[in-house]
């Protein structure tokens, strides 16, 4: 018992020394600070891309889904691998964008490309409604971990703080290089844990994979299989799309995209990406083999199915090291959330409010946020709540609404206005919160649909909205005929 | 949107000059590294296009397209549900799609500088 709480305090305890460690030698101005001093290579990157892969989210809602729903849970294995097949082309025009106008932060893109400052600071509220959520949840995972890992030693509250505590220092000090030092020990951890106890726990207690599954099927019948309605095919094909297309729109990994040194860089990990994220694989067989070990963890109490066959399964130490690994998936996103809110909360919101602000003082008040923000955050963590939870549910839907506007700029000159995209993505972001709090899903939109169409993700509705609002006002504000003629004079 | 208001927009991910960016700047506001002299900039903007590029469609379509009959299987491949298997194998295929993609672009493009792993 009290080898796992020393394992937890050590794993803790070198993340925070890596975190400090990572400043040596380098200036702390903003683009240091936020992006690395875009100084980055294929490695750092990786880390950094592949914090998306693993978070909390990942290592007890993966293995959640996996034990609680079966199939369903597949989908947390395909929306990566789309995600870094776009990723090969859309990454490196973004750099190419980005490094020439010294861009820092996602909503920057945004301003430069449609040129308007009121669409930054939209696409700034946006972005920090859906990365509070997202910290809360890293931080309500952190406190599970812990707690389970020390065998109830310390209570979640404890966690969260001291936790906090650690990931303000930290980011405080030493930016994204802090997020990029400890993203390799989580990385070294994750691959060592998952793909460990995700291959041993099947063995241990069914002789083999092929047993496990077939031994699930016995009892549950079908259960690897997607039902003919609800989470069906369409529902699948239409969920990994949305989060596919929201998946680099979240400001932290957008911005990581800033920290390369050359856009050869997405290229490569555009090819080893998929491959890694294959450990997935392993944190899903966790969750079937604790289908007939520990059976009878209903609703939320699903997601502590990994925690809990490791519990009756290993001794301390190994509770410990599975912990330790736990709580670096939540300190690195994490970090990387508190960065890219505040750089954006200083950059693009307090400072066009306030002009003359100099590049100095942006980023010293961007490195005063950070406490602020993880105070919000653990408060919102500590009080619980449905409101959160329903807020955390909205977290990809909302960043999701970001990509019409982000698609169509990517050209030279963007296809649709600054009026046509503000208007989009307001209205996309109307729609996905009123659908979300009324409960409204396709099949209560369009009764008489079939059923493929109703068992389609409702995130689609609200982006058909959003991509429709936006070529209507784009069209009313910016004449087709004026627009071609001048690009013609131009070329 | 007239077919050729979107043709014009393809053209946009052609390369252009360091001084096609320069006379670009005006129009899009903040960027006075560009116009600077004393401060070169070897970035290219935009990417051109390619047919070989449709490359990254490829597995996105594969896996997600074969999901309506991956369901319906019942064999069992090595033992594991054949929608896992289905799904996996495209994962890789994912990844073998954008080795050939890099092998091509490697050899085409002279754009792209050689890096090596960083240190933060």
């Amino acid at each position: 018992m009290n080898a796992a709480l020393a394992i937890l305090a050590l794993v803790f305890a070198v993340s925070i020394a890596l975190g400090l460690f990572a400043r040596r030698g380098h200036d702390m101005n903003l683009e240091q600070w936020s992006i690395g001093g875009r100084g980055f290579g294929t490695v750092f990157v990786f880390l950094l891309m592949a914090g998306e892969i693993y978070t909390t989210f990942t290592f007890l809602g993966g293995s959640g889904w996996a034990y609680g729903k079966g199939a369903p849970a597949f989908y947390i294995l395909c929306y990566g691998a789309i995600a870094y097949s776009l990723s090969y082309l859309m990454l490196p025009l973004i750099w190419r964008y980005a490094q020439p106008r010294r861009l820092v932060s996602q909503a920057d893109f945004f301003v430069a490309k449609y040129d308007s400052r009121a669409l930054g600071v939209l696409v700034s509220a946006v972005s920090v409604l859906a990365l509070v959520p997202y910290l809360v949840l890293q931080l309500k995972g952190l406190g599970i971990i812990v707690s389970e890992s020390s065998y109830g030693r310390i209570s979640p509250t404890i966690a969260v703080w001291t936790g906090s505590v650690a990931l303000v220092a930290y980011v405080i000090v030493s930016g994204v290089r802090g997020s990029a030092w400890t993203a390799a020990l989580k990385d070294l951890m994750i691959l060592g844990v998952a793909v460990g106890i995700g291959i041993y726990l099947p063995i241990h207690y069914y002789g083999g994979y092929g047993a496990m599954f077939k031994a699930i099927e016995a009892g549950k019948p079908d259960f690897f299989r997607l039902p003919p309605a609800g989470m069906s095919p369409a529902w699948l094909i239409s969920t990994v799309l949305l989060s596919a297309l929201g998946f680099y729109m979240w400001p932290q990994y957008f911005a990581s995209t800033y920290t390369a040194k050359s856009d050869n860089v997405f290229r490569k990990n555009a090819v080893i990406l998929p491959l890694y994220q294959l450990v997935v694989l392993f944190v899903l067989f966790t969750g079937f083999a604790a289908v007939r070990v520990i059976p009878g963890l209903e609703g939320d109490d699903a997601d502590l199915s990994l925690l809990r066959i490791s519990r009756v399964t290993f001794g301390a130490p190994m509770l410990g090291l599975i912990g330790g690994a736990g709580l670096l998936t939540a300190l690195v996103p994490g970090s990387m959330i508190l960065i890219s809110a505040a750089t954006i909360l200083a950059k693009n919101v307090y400072r066009p409010l306030m002009p003359g602000t100099t590049d100095r003082s942006t980023g010293i008040l961007a490195r005063t946020l950070v406490p602020a923000i993880a105070l919000v955050a653990v408060w919102l963590t500590l009080r619980g709540g449905h409101a959160i939870v329903s807020l955390l549910l909205l977290g990809y839907s909302f960043v999701t609404q970001l990509f019409p506007a982000f698609v169509l700029s990517l050209g030279r000159r963007p296809l649709a206005s600054a009026e046509g995209a503000f208007a989009g993505i307001l209205t996309g972001e109307i729609t996905v919160a009123y659908v979300s709090w009324s409960g409204t899903s396709v099949a209560t939109l369009f009764p008489s649909a079939p059923q493929f169409a109703k068992d389609l993700n409702v995130g689609v509705v609200a982006l058909v909205v959003n991509s429709v609002v936006l070529l209507v006002v784009t069209a009313a504000t910016r004449p087709l005929a004026g627009k071609v003629s001048s690009d013609v004079i131009r070329a | 949107m007239s077919a050729f208001h979107a043709y014009r927009w393809l053209d946009l991910f052609y390369d252009y000059s360091p001084s096609t960016i320069a006379s670009l700047s005006s129009t899009t506001g903040n960027d006075s590294r560009v116009n600077d002299p004393t401060q070169p900039t070897r970035v290219v903007e935009g990417i051109r296009l390619r047919a070989y590029h449709l490359l990254i469609f490829v597995a996105p379509i594969g896996m997600l397209g074969g999901v309506p009959f991956a369901n319906g299987v019942r064999t069992l491949p090595f033992g594991l549900p054949f929608l896992l298997v289905w799904i996996a194998a495209w994962v890789i295929a994912t990844s073998v799609c954008m080795a050939v993609l890099y092998a091509i672009d490697g050899r085409r493009t002279d754009s792209a500088p050689p890096d090596s792993a960083g240190s933060p």
